[in-house]
C-alpha cells in the first residue's frame, strides 16, 4: 500500500490534474507492479526528459522496498 | 515583496511607467500588482498654470510563498511514504538556493549506490516544490557530507587518471557521471596542461575522456 501512496503522492504534485491520477496496485510473492494512469495532458510531466521523472521515481521506489527484499515496478499506461 | 514609486504625466502614464520598469505586462499590471495612487497629478489649464506629476507606489509580490517551509514538508513526506527515517539537521535559505543537511541512520538506504537515490530524491524534491510554488530556487540536499566527500574523492581520481594518460600516452574513459560530476572533473584538469578533458556519449551514459594534449586517434 505505502508504494503506491509514495507515487500517488509525487505524481499528484506534479501533474496539472491531480483528479486524473490512478494508480493500481498489482501485488505477486515476489513483486509488486503498479500501473500509473494519468490524463494524456499530464503524461509527460510524470515522465519528462529522456524518463528522467519516471527514472527518478522507480529509484525511490527501489529504495523503499530495499528492506522488504521485493521488487516493485512501476508501469506508465496510456 | 517589490516596491516602486513612479511618477507621470497622469495616472495612465504612471502605470505604463512603472509596468516597464518591473518588466510587466501594463495591462496585467492591476492584477499582479498592488497599485497605490499617491497623487492624482494636475494639468494646467490649457498648458498653462501650475502642473504637477501623477504619482503612484506599485508593490509586487516577488515571492512571500515559504519556500523552505514547503521544502521541509515535501521532503518529510516523501521519507515517511518511503519508511526511512530521517531528520533534517541543518537548513539555509539563500537568495538563488535552499541547502538542506540530512540525518539518518539509513543513509546508505537515502544515498544509494553511487548517490543515485540522493540524486533522485533531490531531483524529485526540486520538481515539486518547483511546480507548487513556482519558485526557481535550486534545493540542494546532502547526508553526512556525502557530496563533500564525494568531490574530494572525484578530484582525487581526476588527479590520478590524468598522471596515468601522462604516463601512458594514450587517453582514458571513466565510467558515466552526472553533469555535476563531469563539470568538477573538466574543473579539476582545466589548468593541467598536459591534458585534455571531454565529455562523449549521451544522457545518462555520458561520460568524460581524459586525454594527452593534442591527442589524436
Amino acid at each position: 500500500m505505502k508504494y503506491k501512496d509514495l507515487v500517488e503522492y509525487v505524481v499528484k504534485s506534479l501533474v496539472d490534474s491531480p483528479d486524473g491520477v490512478e494508480i493500481r496496485e498489482i501485488e505477486g510473492e515476489k513483486s509488486t507492479i503498479l500501473e500509473l494512469k494519468v490524463y494524456k495532458d499530464d503524461i509527460g510531466k510524470v515522465i519528462g526528459k529522456h524518463g528522467r521523472i519516471a527514472r527518478a521515481i522507480r529509484t525511490l521506489l527501489n529504495a523503499s522496498a530495499t528492506k522488504s527484499g521485493k521488487r516493485v515496478m512501476l508501469e506508465i499506461l496510456d | 515583496m517589490k516596491v516602486i514609486e513612479v511618477e507621470g504625466k497622469s495616472i495612465d502614464d504612471a502605470k505604463k511607467k512603472a509596468a516597464k520598469e518591473l518588466g510587466l505586462d501594463y495591462r496585467m499590471l492591476s492584477a499582479d500588482a498592488d497599485i497605490e495612487i499617491l497623487d492624482e497629478g494636475k494639468t494646467g489649464m490649457f498648458g498653462l498654470g501650475i502642473s504637477r506629476a501623477a504619482k503612484i507606489r506599485v508593490s509586487i509580490n516577488v515571492n512571500t510563498t515559504d519556500i523552505a517551509g514547503e521544502v521541509v514538508s515535501v521532503f518529510t513526506e516523501l521519507m515517511r511514504l518511503m519508511d526511512i527515517k530521517a531528520e533534517i539537521s541543518e537548513m539555509h535559505e539563500g537568495a538563488a538556493k535552499v541547502y538542506l543537511e540530512i540525518e539518518s541512520s539509513d543513509s546508505g538506504l537515502i544515498i544509494g549506490k553511487k548517490g543515485k537515490t540522493l540524486e533522485a530524491i533531490q531531483f524529485l524534491v526540486n520538481l515539486m516544490v518547483a511546480t507548487k510554488t513556482k519558485s526557481e530556487k535550486k534545493i540542494i540536499l546532502d547526508i553526512e557530507s556525502y557530496r563533500a566527500k564525494r568531490e574530494r574523492a572525484l578530484k582525487r581520481l581526476s588527479y590520478d587518471i590524468a598522471k596515468k594518460v601522462i604516463r601512458s600516452g594514450k587517453p582514458w574513459t571513466l565510467e558515466p557521471m552526472n553533469p555535476f560530476e563531469r563539470r568538477l572533473i573538466h574543473l579539476t584538469l582545466q589548468n593541467n596542461d598536459q591534458v585534455d578533458t571531454k565529455s562523449e556519449g549521451q544522457g545518462i551514459y555520458r561520460k568524460v575522456r581524459i586525454s594527452p594534449k593534442n591527442y589524436k586517434g
